[in-house]
């Protein structure tokens, strides 16, 4: 885990579910929707990790999360 | 829809149609230069309509250059497309049939060159010349047949999806992580699949074992692990090829 981001105060980490992210922070849902991810309303989003997620999309993992991070509040 | 009176001489147009035409195949050297004398040589600009989808056909026409866009519309207004045609391919085959409609729009896509035929100049060629109205119908029975693989293709893709969508379903309600990936904690037949997807055992079988040599999955007996959820998913809801479906996760 990595320190908190200073705007939003999130602070996410690879292995957690891309779904128990997206229902702690639903104004993320945007940033998957920016990089064409599928994530939001997946039924694999509940057991699929930031760091799956971010394979498959050939992705870093830490691009990713602080993209999640960054997300302005809705 | 505005045609170019033809600047192309007789000589180039003969010389462009000397071999490979399938529609001039085995046509005595007489029907062919009565067919090309009797054709308007017409040049359509880029991004013109040749015809409309519902429209009488009226006209025939054989491509010399340039290259058109054939397609349908949906009745919710979505654009099919049914085949790109080039050179020496015929455009407006039901011209021949006579009383049909056009079924399809086609739209040039290129500046193109054509020789066209109004539907009675065709049908009398067909009649002195049955080579042509042979040719014609090889040509449409080989149309015919590429829908027929196409509509089969369409069909086995949407009983593929039926059971990927499935297989999430029941990982929404019991996916479970294992080390492998996620598995479906109960205890789930083919047969099980077919009845959710309104399928055949075979056709879950078939399916599920091109799936495992793709790595997507592992079943068993009773058992189904799904070790490339995305792709899966993929599958289910048509993502299109760039979403990395390749890496699996």
């Amino acid at each position: 885990m990595t320190d908190a981001h200073p705007a939003s105060g999130r602070s996410l980490g690879p292995d957690d579910k891309i779904d128990a992210v997206l229902k702690r922070h639903p104004e993320c849902t945007r940033v998957f929707l920016e990089l064409r991810m599928a994530c939001p309303g997946c039924p694999m989003a509940r057991l699929v990790t930031l760091a799956e997620a971010a394979a498959v999309y050939g992705l870093a993992v830490e691009t990713l999360i602080a993209a999640l991070e960054a997300a302005p509040a809705a | 829809m505005t045609a170019m009176t033809s600047s192309l001489h007789t000589a180039e147009i003969q010389a462009a149609l000397s071999s490979g035409v399938p529609l001039f195949e085995s046509l005595s050297n007489e029907g062919f230069e009565q067919a090309i004398t009797l054709a308007r040589h017409e040049r359509y600009t880029k991004g013109a309509t040749l015809f409309r989808q519902g429209d009488a056909a009226e006209s025939f026409h054989l491509i010399l250059a340039g290259r058109l866009k054939v397609s349908q519309i949906t009745p919710e207004g979505q654009q099919v497309i049914i085949r790109y045609l080039g050179p020496r391919d015929i455009a407006g085959c039901v011209a021949v049939c006579g009383g049909i409609p056009y079924p399809a729009t086609a739209e040039l896509v290129e500046d193109s060159w054509m020789l066209t035929w109004s539907r009675s100049r065709i049908a009398e060629l067909a009649e002195r010349y049955p080579e042509l109205a042979l040719n014609a119908m090889r040509i449409m029975g080989g149309r015919s047949i590429e829908l027929q693989e196409r509509l089969k293709e369409l069909h086995a893709s949407r009983v593929e999806r039926r059971i990927a969508n499935a297989l999430g379903r029941l990982v929404l309600q019991a996916g479970r992580r294992t080390p492998d990936g996620i598995e479906i904690d109960f205890r789930l037949s083919r047969q099980d699949l077919a009845e959710m997807t309104g399928t055949t055992l075979h056709t879950v079988s078939r399916t599920l074992s091109a799936w495992e040599a793709n790595g997507i999955v592992v079943s068993g007996r009773q058992k189904v692990t799904i070790l490339k959820p995305h792709d899966l998913i993929a599958i289910g809801q048509d993502l299109p090829d760039d979403s990395g479906r390749d890496a699996g996760a």
